[in-house]
């Protein structure tokens, strides 16, 4: 079986590295750090991920700006993003994930079940 | 028409005839008396209407009335009356002045009806004060008038020169100074006491010749008339009380003291006038100054609200921009935190050791994520999902949930959900968060074997549903009362307490327009908080 692959795009270097180690763990997931999204778009043409998940907050370039420039790719516009936020809470977006402002957003702490949960939610 | 009617109307009838007839008698019994009268008020003059008056008109007709005379009076001047006099037109002429002359044509009454004596008035240009002022000046009076005739011969005896002129009456004597044709006036001082000021004339110190007003008669002529009138004048000058002092006041009595009276009663009216204007603009000024006070009081009021609600507003404004900035840096390493703890649980050999810290880490993580989403959730202005809720059931469905909570801490629970309560439009989950949150502190607040009471009711009067939660516990201190719904304050600081709980009930009951007080129980013990809903 493939294993879907998840892009993790998060200025906090550990975070992508813990979700990594936990999604890969499971054995159904190859998964990509980004610590910054000004080249997410590259990022996602070469590794094409089938789901993207992008923090909100990042110093170079913020979550929104990330997502509407892997929308106005052709070979990215495609790929469901999820955005994982510290200000959200759970009774804002739902245990796995809801939709705020038309936007899919999962919020921080975020366990891997969850997480899972969300992945298989909204990836192709 | 009824027999009895007939009866009455015909007796009135005829009782008319009768006092119609009486009075015919009457007139015919009455003895005719013809009166010359002239122009010299106040003691005879005619009014705007021609009718007789004066003091000696008055007094006349007094003493004809109970003489039996009917009196008719002829008005002319002074010197048509004396000729009328002299000829018999007139029985009697009134207000005339005795002299040795006179005399021997008329007789008079021994009685005077009043004395009267000679002024003389000038303009005010011609500068005259004095007798020695009128040497060269025109003088005016009345031909044959007894106080004109001592005036000529006053004149005479001072050796003074001047010219007279001569008018009808003593009102062509004004007349005559005030067209500029006399520059003195001689007139009675009744008369001129009455009619002297004003027009450019003034009254002069010269005063001469005082002299009685008596009522004459052809000589040898009508003196049972005469004795008649002395007869009933001294009579009335006896008592003080008489008709005659009342005619006297009346028409002099006292002109000063009656000006002044007048004077008082006008004065004593616009007194009374100004004190009631004073009254009425008191009673406006008073009732505008409560309504003005009233209103200021209500402004005052609800300036202190929006100054309370802005306070309150810049907290959560400050509460708000700190809450998203603790989120971000809490919340990351808190993900850090579980998502390690998810791995290692899975690397590390199962142990009940290893397994409790693991569980307790994800205890503190939860914990410390609590704190960060109580932050957020009061710093946002959440939208209501508004729906018609049953209090009572609403209720119910928060100690369903606490029903666990309460039998382990062994707190004794008690309902007082009064029925029949209208229902209320709020947003349930919110509701049932604040009940929630009030049974939570009341909980932390009782000491084992407590008791808590939830209760219900309806104030129908104010149109009010109150959510009450009654505790038994301590109390709370004075200083912790005013702080309760400050933003982090909490007195369970190390009890895991985040200080938000209360802001947030505060913050959701004043959404629905609602109002939160939280007080010591009047018994002294425990406290009540007391939500308050318009129905």
């Amino acid at each position: 079986m493939l294993k879907k692959r998840i892009l993790v795009i998060d200025d906090e270097e550990v975070i992508g590295q813990m979700v990594k180690m936990n999604l890969e763990d499971t054995g159904e997931y190859a998964v990509e750090n980004l610590t910054s999204g000004l080249n997410a778009v590259g990022a996602a043409v070469a590794f094409k991920p089938d789901f993207i998940l992008l923090d909100v907050v990042m110093p170079d370039i913020d979550g929104p700006a990330v997502y509407n420039n892997l929308k106005e790719n052709k070979d990215t516009k495609d790929i469901p993003v999820v955005f994982l936020t510290a200000i959200a809470t759970d009774q804002d977006t739902g245990a796995s994930g809801g939709i705020i402002g038309g936007r899919p957003i999962l919020s921080k702490p975020i366990t891997t079940r969850k997480l899972i949960e969300c992945i298989k939610k909204y990836s192709k | 028409m009824s027999p009895e009617r007939n009866i009455m109307k015909k007796i009135l009838f005829f009782l008319a005839l009768i006092l119609f007839a009486a009075n015919l008698y009457a007139a015919d019994t009455l003895i005719p008396v013809k009166v010359g009268i002239y122009e010299d008020a106040p003691l005879v003059f005619t009014g705007p209407d021609k009718n007789p008056q004066g003091i000696c008109v008055d007094l006349l007709d007094k003493i004809a009335q109970k003489e039996g005379w009917k009196i008719e009076y002829l008005y002319g001047s002074w010197p048509e009356c004396l000729e009328r006099l002299k000829s018999g037109q007139i029985d009697l002429l009134v207000d005339i002045i005795y002299t040795d002359e006179r005399s021997k044509l008329y007789d008079f009454t021994k009685e005077s009806f009043i004395s009267d004596w000679g002024e003389a008035y000038a303009t005010r240009e011609s500068g005259v004060r004095s007798i020695l002022d009128i040497k060269d000046k025109i003088v005016a009076g009345v031909s044959n008038d007894m106080f004109y005739l001592e005036f000529r011969k006053l004149t005479k005896a001072f050796n003074i020169k001047c010219k007279f002129i001569e008018a009808g009456d003593y009102p062509g004597v004004f007349r005559m100074l005030e067209e500029g044709k006399a520059d003195i006036g001689v007139v009675g001082r009744l008369y001129g006491a009455r009619y002297g000021q004003g027009h450019g004339i003034e009254r002069t110190a010269i005063v001469f010749s005082p002299q009685d007003s008596l009522v004459a008669a052809q000589k040898g002529k009508n003196q049972e008339l005469l004795e008649a009138i002395d007869r009933d004048i001294s009579l009335m000058k006896e008592d003080k009380n008489s008709y005659y002092y009342r005619v006297i006041d009346k028409w002099l009595g006292n002109a000063k003291a009656r000006r002044f009276l007048s004077f008082l009663f006008w004065f004593s009216v616009s007194a009374l006038g100004l004190l009631l204007l004073f009254i009425s603009l008191s009673v406006i000024l008073k009732t505008q100054v409560a309504r003005r006070t009233r209103d200021l009081t209500a402004a005052y009021a609800k300036l202190k609200e929006t100054q309370e609600q802005l306070i309150q507003a810049a907290k959560m404004q400050v509460v708000g921009g700190l809450a998203s900035g603790v989120a971000h840096e809490v919340k990351n390493p808190l993900t850090i935190i579980i998502q390690g703890v998810e791995y290692l649980e899975r690397k590390i050999p199962p142990d009940a050791n290893i397994r409790m810290v693991f569980g307790n880490i994800k205890n503190a993580v939860g914990r410390a994520d609590s704190i960060i989403r109580g932050l957020l959730d009061f710093s946002r202005v959440s939208k209501l999902e508004m729906t018609h809720e049953d209090v009572n059931l609403l209720c119910e469905r928060c100690l369903a949930l606490m029903k666990h909570q309460f039998d382990k801490e062994r707190i004794r629970l008690v309902k007082e959900l009064q029925p029949g309560i209208p229902g209320i439009t709020v947003d349930k989950n919110k509701i049932e968060q604040v009940v929630i949150n009030l049974l939570m502190n009341a909980l932390q607040a009782s000491s084992e074997e407590g008791r808590i009471i939830l209760r219900t009711r309806f104030e129908e009067e104010e149109g009010e549903i109150i959510i009450e939660v009654e505790d038994s516990g301590s109390g709370i201190s004075p200083e912790a009362l005013n702080k309760l719904f400050d933003p982090f304050f909490t007195t369970k600081r190390g009890k895991g307490g985040t200080g938000l709980g209360l802001s947030v009930v505060k913050n959701i009951v004043e959404m629905h327009n609602g109002k939160i007080q939280i007080r010591n129980n009047d018994s002294g013990k425990g406290a009540v908080a007391i939500v308050t809903f318009k129905a």
